[in-house]
């Protein structure tokens, strides 16, 4: 897969790496034309009369995590946000592009040094994720570790949560004697008490918000520097959804780790993340500070997803949604020409079908793909 | 106004574990045509078992143990089960939580269209349950069409639409609707609950809402009744219940929604649900509950009216403290 990226055309993230406002901060994770396609299952005979048809599930994202910060990944679901979770997580192979890793400064950068496929990127050392192998999986695995959306068929049901802790401790080499204050200490965290009382349960036992719990407890066991969450609480009821986002908020206040929120809930997304990327059929269409992309969305995607959003207000009782959105999501089988989301955007105009936007700087920090970007982000109508 | 549904007094046991469970426990309300009943409460309510009460479907062994449930006027739970069922055919339908996941994809749209027409009109001619495929379809905003595909072949959205489709074509008096959008995406689910809005207005559909999604029940209700540990807790105009809860569980369920406007604090109530098998002594919110004196331990709080239509459990609900 050749690279998108031209030399001429300026990614927002060549910019973010120097965020104005908090200048010391550096990348902790950036990838770089990150695709990956699947291919369904076809008989034989009609893949020889014609090549098989990609499902093209990330298709050319750049995005940064900076260190210590939360960022937010919003679409709805298929939009290939599990996909970027996978990948990043070293648990599948991009079909190109880069996934670079830099260790945060609790890791001494010689620990680096020493692994072979760590190179040189500008002036910082950087792990290439998707070229690890051997003894640097399992660096980057202690590293940076995984929440799953839904904990439960992520346990093993054999395994009691005493269990379910110390396997990544064992795996990881962590003496056994170690081990037992590690996991208690990890389970005081979570709120998981009185230990005693959870140690030796079954995760069948646990409630929603307990399991959950005991998902990040596995992902902080080992004392990652970054944390990737996917829908960690689509699952929960909204009156424990909440306990779950301050815990998360809490560990990285005091952990200083940095953390990818995937999600398909905006408003669970403003609670937490510093900053926003929206995905839309494979790509990045609009990224800023969260407030930035809540108050002022700069693409016709994200407007469509906060018109979307219910609140609790009675006075929407008597209205009908004004939603400036057509139709549904099309299969990542069949991606439009120009802009993936001329089909279904009120805005979308001749330049639209054929060309497809670079994403355009409208704001510091302030990025959106799409050629009315500053019509959409004054609120004026299409 | 005529009531179309009463519900009276309702308690509906599951065995469990070697004891039984109330499940829905002491539940009364009533509907009049045309108006909708949002019911809301965190996952083990018992919103969807209150449902299927209704439904007479409970699975045995668990059975209704007390009330009535009255459909135009006539008591169900004391009918015959043909009787009752043809009656619930007739009048009430329910969508089933998670219905679109379950449309039988060895079947087109309408193979499964006219087996619910056969099944409750055994004297329908083909071409007219064929019509009135139609003309449902017609009303969730599908094509005749897509009566020829097979659920494989529909988006999210369009299945969900079929599955309300289906639900009408015998043009029931009401219409209970478990968790209509919640396994969709958001903008799908902005586009159904439009859609449930134009139902209700243009067929004056009587609807029964039951969802988590207390922003969603904002939308479509006009009166709302929270659900805690089996029992209503809190029952009211919509704008009333919303506006000033006067149930802690209520005010602090509207808390913890996360939105998009406002201020941006985090708000949950700690805890969670009791174990119905062994449900706390007074109120059963008493453990989770920041307002918790010695009388909401000693003694079970029983709903209270004000007003015309405003109902509470709880002690303290006239001491406007949250
Ligand atoms: N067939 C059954 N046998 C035994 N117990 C049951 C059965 N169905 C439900 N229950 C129990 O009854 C209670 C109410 O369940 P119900 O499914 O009505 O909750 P709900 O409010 O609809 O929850 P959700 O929001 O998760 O759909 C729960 O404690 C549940 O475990
Ligand atoms: N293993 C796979 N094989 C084939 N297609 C896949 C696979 N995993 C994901 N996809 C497809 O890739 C797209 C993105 O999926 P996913 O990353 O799971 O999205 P999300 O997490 O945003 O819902 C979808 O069209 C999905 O069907
Ligand atoms: S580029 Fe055109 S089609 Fe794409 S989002 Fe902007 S206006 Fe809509
Ligand atoms: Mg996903
Ligand atoms: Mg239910």
């Amino acid at each position: 897969m050749p690279s998108l990226r031209g030399e001429d055309l300026v990614t927002p993230h060549q910019e973010v790496a120097a965020l104005p406002i908090i200048p010391e901060r550096e990348f902790a994770l950036r990838t770089v034309d990150l695709t990956r396609y699947f291919y369904g299952r076809r008989g034989l005979l009609s893949q020889l009369k014609r090549p098989p048809i990609p499902i093209r599930a990330v298709d050319g994202v750049n995005l940064t995590i900076q260190r210590e910060e939360i960022l937010g990944l919003v679409g709805e679901s298929s939009c290939g946000k599990s996909t970027v979770v996978r990948l990043i997580a070293g648990l599948l192979k991009p079909s190109g592009g880069e996934i670079l890793y830099r260790s945060g400064t609790v890791q001494p950068s010689t620990t680096l040094v020493a692994y072979p496929d760590s190179t040189e990127h500008g002036s910082i050392e950087v792990l290439h994720v998707e070229k690890l192998q051997g003894e640097s999986i399992k660096f980057y695995r202690s590293q940076v570790s995984l929440i799953f959306q839904d904990p439960f068929s992520s346990f093993d049901p054999r395994f009691t949560v005493r269990g379910i802790l110390e396997e990544p401790l064992s795996v990881h080499g962590v003496a056994e004697k170690e081990r037992r204050g590690l996991i208690e200490e990890i389970l005081e965290e979570t709120r998981l008490t009185p230990v005693s009382e959870f140690l030796d349960r079954y995760p069948h036992t646990l409630s929603g918000g307990q399991r959950q719990r005991l998902g990040i407890a596995r992902a902080l066991v080992l004392d990652p520097r970054m944390v990737i969450a996917d829908e960690p609480v689509s699952m929960l009821d909204v009156a424990i959804r909440a306990q779950i986002l301050e815990l998360l908020l809490e560990e990285r206040r005091k952990r200083r780790i940095s953390m990818l929120f995937a999600t398909h809930d905006l408003s669970a997304a403003r609670q937490i993340c510093d900053r926003l990327v929206v995905m839309y059929l494979g790509k990045l269409v609009e990224e800023g500070l969260t407030a930035d992309v809540i108050q002022s969305p700069a693409h016709p995607y994200t407007l469509a997803l906060i018109a979307a959003v219910p609140d609790p207000e009675p006075a929407n009782r008597s209205r009908i949604i004004d939603l400036p959105i057509k139709g549904e999501i099309p299969s990542a089988l069949e991606v439009p020409s120009g802009c993936r989301f001329h089909p279904r955007c009120p805005y979308a105009g001749e330049q639209c079908r054929v060309e497809e936007p670079p994403p355009i700087k409208i704001d510091d920090n302030h990025y959106s793909a799409c050629w009315f970007a500053e019509k959409v982000k004054c609120g004026v109508a299409p | 106004m005529s009531k179309i549904l009463s519900v009276e007094d309702l308690r509906v046991q599951y065995p469990s574990q070697g004891s039984l469970i109330n499940a829905v426990d002491s539940v009364s309300f009533s509907l009049n045509r045309g108006s909708s009943l949002g019911i809301t409460g965190e996952s083990g309510s018992g919103k969807s078992t209150l449902a299927h009460a209704i439904m007479g479907i409970i699975p045995s062994p668990g059975k209704i143990v007390e009330g009535r449930i009255l459909a135009g006027g006539e008591d169900i739970t004391a009918m015959s089960s043909t009787r009752s069922e043809q009656i619930k055919g007739d009048k009430i339908a329910l969508i089933f939580q998670g219905a679109m996941n379950v449309l039988n994809p060895f079947y087109t749209i309408n193979d499964q269209m006219q087996e619910t027409i056969r099944a409750h009109r055994r004297r329908v001619s083909k071409s007219q349950s064929g019509t009135l495929a139609e003309e449902s379809m017609a009303k969730v905003r599908l094509g005749p069409e897509v009566l020829d595909r097979f659920p494989h072949e529909l988006s999210g959205g369009m299945k969900q639409r079929v599955v309300i489709a289906m639900a009408l074509m015998l043009d029931p008096d009401i219409l209970i609707a478990d968790e209509p959008t919640s396994s969709l995406d958001v903008i799908v689910q902005a586009q159904i609950t439009n859609l449930l809005k134009d139902l209700q207005r243009t067929l004056g559909l009587t609807l029964i809402l039951i969802t988590h999604d207390l922003g969603l029940v904002a939308e479509l209700s006009d009166f709302v009744a929270v659900m805690y540990a089996g029992r209503f807790v809190e029952y009211g105009r919509l704008t009333e219940l919303y506006g000033a809860p006067k149930h802690p569980y209520t005010h602090l369920l509207l808390r913890s929604v996360q939105r998009l406007s406002g201020p941006n604090v985090l708000s949950y109530i700690s805890g969670q649900p009791p174990n119905l098998q062994s449900p706390p002594n007074g109120c059963r919110f008493n453990p989770r509950c920041p307002y918790v004196q010695s009388k909401c331990i000693d003694e079970d709080p029983q709903l209270t009216l004000f007003g015309s239509s405003h109902q509470v459990a709880c002690h303290r609900s006239e001491e406007k403290i949250w």
